[in-house]
């Protein structure tokens, strides 16, 4: 006689497509951000890699369908759609790059101070309850503004270095619900490593949670950088951004009404971006963890 | 009840000393000094040096700390550099607060009015079409990054249905209170509403989830199984019980009021607060900016301290024994 193998996370993919077929939303998002990655993954080689340093003066501030350009030209004088290729590209990296970077020290860090307690995690809850009251924006803003344009690098750097205390907070109290069950006392009693128990045992417990955490810090980071480089305290000039697209509105409000078709499209895609993953985040989290599903 | 606030005062201590270290540092970390504005190519190096003397910025960072610390516990922020050149600080923030006050105002009571009437809605009607569209729409709001959806406010209520003025605040000097009150109302009520309207999602959830959570209470049984009406076990029991946790939030979001500000002042065009700090920082005016930043980060502490308190207030099982 055969028995099947199990393995885990064997059950991940139909609980998946279970959660998205019962979820018109969630498919919508999952179509558009798919799409997106594709127009994003190919478009990219039909960007002209100066297209952050151009100055085509004759041709630049085309409304749209003008001299083939679909939907316009930048004040640079770049193809519109070809540079919002480049910064939602832009823009992807620096949302993965901050939630990972975040949801790594979250994960290591609050668990640990969630599991052992005592005098590390009294001060540390006390500064990051400190830390979530101050202006972060205010505070980002300032330390951009000094850095004169910051490379992607150092702008994922610098936020995921300013926004971790809220993701730690979350896990640490995730943490805190486990740590009293009863698996993780008799994993301790039987003299199982804490790390053992921390990464194999909590963690996969709380994994649902975290996962759609991800997502929201991911659209966050996306949101903060696109406002602030909108403002114009980001990332430098010659690297476009979501945000940076939407600079020329800034201070004049007329343009926001007479040249609708600038900010429309850049909008479409951070909606697209932003609420695409946190709807996907939902699903995911529901397909991980049965208990939340919908029906 | 005073041996709680009390306790809760003396937290803030020293969560005040780390507010004004940290702005320190922010201060130390901008490049050049405050007389960047005031120097030409012609400036004596000695002169230089006799002003940077004077205002104590040759001693070590921690003299220079005290020094600032003392100036500020005289009401002494400096002068500005760039926005209103030689106006002292206290007096350039002074013509910008009443904007963004009257305006954070009006934003946090609709933003509480429409998050409330928003959960009670959907709590009434759970899973129904009117519950799910709600929660997306409030996921939406709090996904994407709100100042986009300030272009779209503009659009509709300035330009396609000119129903606001497209910017400035309404008040002029020379008017009376009354008249400067009612007027800066027109102009304030179009960003407030719109901070308001994209905001409301963390009192949403909240409240939704504590209405469901209270619904399927034993009470609530115990209440129907009596005969009483849903109506009235609605209205008298599981409304007061979920209303609590949510008393608590006002003083954190006053805290948000400056940070949603930024970006409706800028767009909309309002210059208060929020526009004067993005004033400042793009024309480097430093001292502003620091006086901008102890002001903020006051509020926050006040405001944790205020929803503490009400918290308290309204709970007596946090009180301290």
């Amino acid at each position: 006689m055969q028995t099947k193998k199990k393995h885990f996370g064997s059950k991940f993919w139909p609980s998946f497509w279970r959660e998205l077929s019962n979820d018109g939303l969630g498919l919508t998002a999952l179509i558009l951000l798919i799409s997106l990655f594709l127009l994003i993954f190919f478009g990219q080689f039909f960007v002209p890699s100066n297209i952050g340093s151009m100055s085509d003066i004759m041709n630049s501030n085309l409304p749209p369908m003008t001299n083939g350009h679909i939907l316009g030209t930048t004040d640079s004088g770049a193809d519109f759609i070809l540079t919002l290729i480049a910064s939602a590209k832009n823009s992807l990296i620096i949302g993965f790059g901050v939630a990972t970077l975040v949801t790594l020290i979250s994960i290591v860090f609050g668990m640990v101070i969630g599991y052992f307690g005592g005098w590390a995690d009294w001060i540390s809850m006390r500064l990051i309850d400190f830390w979530l009251v101050m202006p972060l924006v205010m505070i980002l803003a300032i330390i951009f503004s000094t850095a004169k344009g910051l490379s992607i690098w150092n702008l994922i750097l610098i936020l995921a270095a300013l926004s971790w205390p809220a993701n730690v907070r979350l896990v640490r109290t995730l943490t805190l619900s486990e740590v009293n069950r009863d698996y993780v006392q008799a994993a301790k009693i039987s003299g199982t490593p804490w790390y053992k128990i921390l990464f194999s045992g909590i963690l996969p417990n709380i994994s649902s949670t975290i996962i759609s955490d991800y997502a929201l810090t991911l659209a966050g980071s996306i949101g903060i950088e696109s406002g602030l480089t909108f403002l114009g305290f980001g990332l430098k000039a010659g690297t476009s951004s979501l945000g940076s697209m939407l600079t020329v509105l800034n201070g004049s409000a007329s343009t926001i009404y007479v040249r609708w078709w600038l900010w429309v499209p850049v909008t479409l895609i951070l909606i697209i971006l932003t609420f695409g993953f946190v709807v996907l985040g939902q699903i995911v989290r529901r397909s991980v963890d049965q208990r939340q599903s919908l029906d | 009840m005073a041996k709680t606030i009390l306790r809760r005062i003396l937290i803030m201590l020293p969560q005040l000393i780390l507010v004004s270290l940290l702005i320190f540092m922010l201060a130390q970390l901008m490049p050049g000094d405050p007389f960047y504005g005031n120097l030409n190519p012609n400036s004596d190096p000695a002169t230089i040096e006799r002003m940077r003397h004077a205002a104590g910025l040759d001693l070590p960072w921690y003299e220079q700390y005290i020094r600032w610390v003392e100036h500020i516990f005289q009401g002494d922020f400096g002068t500005s550099y760039t926005v209103n050149r030689g106006w002292s600080v206290t007096r350039v923030i002074g013509s910008r607060i009443w904007p963004t006050l009257s305006m954070g105002v009006i934003a946090v009571i609709l933003t509480y009015l429409l998050a409330i009437s928003q959960a009670l809605l959907a709590a009434r009607h759970e899973n129904k079409w009117i519950d799910r569209a709600l929660v997306v729409w409030n996921t939406l709001t709090s996904a994407v990054p709100s100042f986009v959806f300030y272009f779209v406010m503009m659009v509709l209520f300035v330009y396609l249905l000119p129903l606001f003025p497209s910017s400035g605040t309404g008040i002029e000097d020379g008017q009376s209170f009354i008249v400067n009150f009612f007027n800066n109302l027109r102009y304030a009520f179009l960003p407030a509403l719109t901070i308001a309207l994209f905001s409301t999602n963390s009192i949403f959830q909240y409240l939704r989830s504590n209405l469901l959570d209270q619904q399927a209470q034993d009470y609530v049984r115990t209440a129907r199984a009596k005969g009483v009406s849903m109506k009235l076990v609605f209205r008298k029991h599981i409304l007061r019980n979920a209303f609590l946790p949510i008393a608590s939030g006002i003083g954190y979001s006053i805290t948000g009021v400056l940070g949603g500000a930024i970006f409706a002042e800028t767009i909309f065009g309002y210059p208060g607060i929020g526009a004067l700090f993005v004033q400042a920082l793009t024309g480097r005016d430093y001292t502003i900016i620091t006086a901008l930043m102890l002001l903020q980060g006051t509020l926050s502490l006040l405001g944790g301290l205020l929803s503490d308190i009400i918290s308290a207030w309204v709970d007596p099982r946090i009180r301290v024994k």
